[in-house]
């Protein structure tokens, strides 16, 4: 009797780093990010670990774009003052390139962790540090929207351009406001039913105690973790050698 | 009902209960409902929309009140335990639900942890947790639905997969509220061998369904609801005596094979327009290559196929919505390119959510014209008119039952007067009666002198409605025509399980 079959999880192949490695270092860019504009060699790092992992996950499209942005805004940022931009050009290219160098990181961290990171990891991971309830859910069916939200768009805008429904048409040009209203309300309106019925499912299913949870996935911290913990070190104490 | 001792032995006991949602919700309640299911029974639920079935799958597995507020009077016992005194987590152990919808029931991304996610919840631990994806993928046939991205399965899939991970936690008690309505043929006859696997493991399953053939060898009893009440409580044996004329009275879909008979080509004495030469690649892979498709004009025509044949895909590039097709139209003794198919046709989709914009049913109709001046106004009530629309003018789209929202959009073709109109899957989850509708409806079209496509995989529907057929199989027309006799058993053949 070939009885007992039991399920093997694949391997982890590649960079793999625990989920709480991943928020700990997020919350470590994040901070540093505010400290290191003066240093443009240090800022260029942080910049550059987004943009390695989300390589290292094969999400080359937003690490490529992600990338691009970035050498566009190192060239403003050295050569910028060498040209005599109006003053409201100058001011708004300022602002893009500030925002590459600060928001961008960060959000870039963070789309990474939605895209590399199950949901029941998550969970199991925060459930280690004891983060209550009360956030651990909510956060967690991020992960889950975030690929429905896409799916949900495309739908709507199929519909939209069959109805033309788009920039430039008559129609449009009396009430402009309509394609970011016309795109919005269907979507807010699925996105909740979507909502509704998956929390129905997830209860259903017994989601709700989580002190009592198992994960299926066995969480530990590996030589990535460790590689990048020493990474996260030495940038820390660069930024604040840099600040004395 | 004093008799305690035998309510012990059932699995599922309802006593003089009665159910009214708090919300103004489409779902309607149910009253006095008492009923006795056995372990190890197969119990159908039915009726038409609105019946109460739902409801009466909610207040077994605890979501009704719990979680969709309501006032309850009588007793729900579940394996002999009072279900009041029972928290949902506490039911979420004895009873596993299966919902209608596979897009919104599954919390995970990945298809294993899906499986894992409720033993995860109940503390399960993680080497039992290996087991027992083990064993059930296995007993349900799908291993090679492991570690798979679940954005990227089919709905039957998501469905087998939701099926399997209710399953994994050991519950002895099923729930499925429709879980046919969103699956092709194909995937029907899988979801019936999971329900004969329970069976045959002696769990209790209690199904609420509109389609019912492929439920006839397995249910022990069907229950007929009508306005929340029980109206009968047949055992399978009487059940299947009753004739199909008295059960599309009582709103019901057949339970016997659709029968396809030859039939007078309606539209022989038309001409014929085609599609020639048209393909659409992903990548360098051609995923839809189809040298001719000739359709009479006005046709009502029927397109067939498995899931994955490229149905979705090609009705996407007849209304213009991919780019990169190549091919040509003759239509009118006129060639049209590709890329303005779109000026000519028109998708209702299976989601109308997705195609309603404005604030009021009549605006979403001038919304498709030219002009939005009187003229505009009086066209677009005439043509709500014709949809038995006229007294939902000026309500917002959104608040309307899934049917009427389905007609809005149908309104919103006509008005923008697009010649070829596209159903994708226009009656699943419908019963009887609404199904019948949907079919005036488009008989009304074919009328005006449009040309309607119709995915679909309502065997009764397709009967009924259409009559010009076209298959696809892997991206290719594998044979089209009306109703001659050698089609005529060609769709008997496909629609069998």
């Amino acid at each position: 009797m070939e009885e007992n079959i039991i399920y093997e999880p694949p391997k982890h192949r590649g960079l793999y780093l625990d989920p709480r490695t991943k928020v700990l270092v997020m919350l470590v860019l994040a901070t540093l990010i505010f400290f290191v504009h003066k240093n443009l060699i240090l800022n260029s790092i942080l910049v550059f670990i987004p943009i390695f992992l989300l390589i290292s996950d094969k999400r080359y499209r937003p690490a490529f774009i992600y990338g691009g942005l970035f050498v566009i805004a190192i060239f403003v940022k050295i050569y910028g003052g060498k040209f005599e931009f109006p003053y409201l050009i100058s001011m708004i290219l300022g602002l893009i390139v500030e925002l590459i160098f600060r928001f961008f990181p960060v959000f870039m961290f963070g789309y990474y962790i939605i895209k590399s990171t199950k949901p029941n990891e998550f969970i199991s991971a925060m459930n280690l540090w004891h983060i209550p309830e009360a956030f651990i859910i909510p956060v967690s069916v991020v992960f889950r929207f975030v690929p429905t939200l896409a799916e949900e768009n495309k739908s709507i805008s199929n519909a939209m351009r069959m109805r033309e429904i788009r920039f430039g048409t008559k129609k449009f040009l009396k009430n402009p406001s309509m394609i970011l209203e016309y795109r919005l309300v269907p979507l807010m309106m699925s996105v909740a039913k979507i909502g509704e019925e998956l929390s129905a499912a997830a209860l259903s299913r017994g989601l709700g105690r989580l002190k009592k949870r198992t994960c299926m996935v066995e969480l530990r911290f590996g030589i990535w973790d460790a590689g990048m913990a020493i990474l996260i070190g030495v940038l820390v104490i660069w930024t604040i050698m840099g600040r004395i | 009902m004093d008799n305690n001792g035998e309510n012990i032995n059932s699995m599922v006991v309802l006593e003089n209960v009665s159910f009214s949602y708090n919300t103004v919700e489409h779902s309607a309640g149910v009253y006095d409902i008492n009923l006795e299911i056995l372990p190890g029974q197969v119990v159908i639920l039915c009726g038409a929309s609105g019946c109460g079935k739902t409801t009466i799958t909610r207040l077994i597995n605890g979501l009704s009140p719990a979680y969709y507020p309501g006032e309850l009077k009588g007793n729900i016992l579940i394996d002999g335990i009072d279900s009041s005194e029972l928290t949902l987590y506490e039911l979420s152990q004895k009873i596993g639900s299966v919902f209608q919808n596979p897009r919104s029931q599954f919390f995970s991304v990945d298809s294993t942890g899906e499986i894992a996610f409720g033993c995860e919840n109940i503390g399960v631990s993680r080497e039992e947790i290996y087991k027992r994806i083990g064993r059930i993928t296995k007993d349900l046939n799908m291993e090679y639905l492991l570690d798979r991205d679940i954005f990227a399965l089919s709905g039957g899939e998501k469905q087998k997969i939701a099926c399997a991970s209710v399953a994994a936690m050991l519950p002895e008690i099923f729930i499925l509220d429709e879980p046919s309505s969103n699956l092709d043929l194909r995937t029907i006859s899988d979801l019936k061998e999971v329900i004969r696997n329970w069976k045959k493991q002696g769990k209790t399953v209690i199904i609420a369904e509109h389609r019912l053939y492929y439920l006839m060898e397995l249910a022990d009893r069907v229950i007929y609801m009508k306005d929340g009440r029980i109206v009968n409580d047949f055992s399978i044996d009487e059940f299947k005596k009753i004739e199909e004329t008295q059960l599309h009275q009582m709103g019901l879909r057949s339970v016997y094979p659709v029968k396809f008979e030859e039939r007078n080509d309606e539209n022989s004495n038309k001409n014929n327009f085609s599609f020639n030469n048209i393909s659409f690649s992903y990548g360098k892979r051609k995923f839809i290559d189809i040298p001719d498709i000739t359709v009479p004009y006005g046709a009502i025509v029927g397109v067939l196929g498995y899931n994955g044949a490229g149905k979705s895909t090609l009705a996407k590039m007849i209304c213009g919505l991919e780019k990169r097709v190549k091919g040509s139209l003759n239509y009118k003794s006129g060639i049209i390119m590709a890329k303005d198919w779109k000026n000519l046709s028109y998708m209702v989709m299976q989601d109308v959510n997705h195609q309603l914009f404005t604030e009021s049913v009549l605006d979403e109709v001038i919304l498709s014209m030219e002009e939005d001046d009187e003229i505009a106004k009086e066209n677009a009530k005439k043509i709500l008119k014709d949809l038995n629309l006229e007294m939902f003018c000026d309500v917002h789209p959104l608040s309307l039952s899934g049917g009427q929202k389905q007609r809005v959009a149908i309104g919103s073709a006509i008005a923008s007067d697009k010649e070829i109109l596209i159903f994708d899957e226009p009656t699943s989850g419908l019963d009887y009666e609404h199904m019948l509708e949907v079919s005036e409806i488009i008989k009304h079209l074919k009328a005006e002198g449009r040309t309607s496509f119709i995915i679909t995989h309502d065997p009764e529907f397709l009967e009924e409605c259409c009559d010009y057929l076209i298959f696809l199989e892997n991206g290719k027309l594998l044979w089209s025509g009306a109703w001659t006799k050698e089609n005529a058993e060609r769709v008997s053949k496909f629609f069998e399980i």
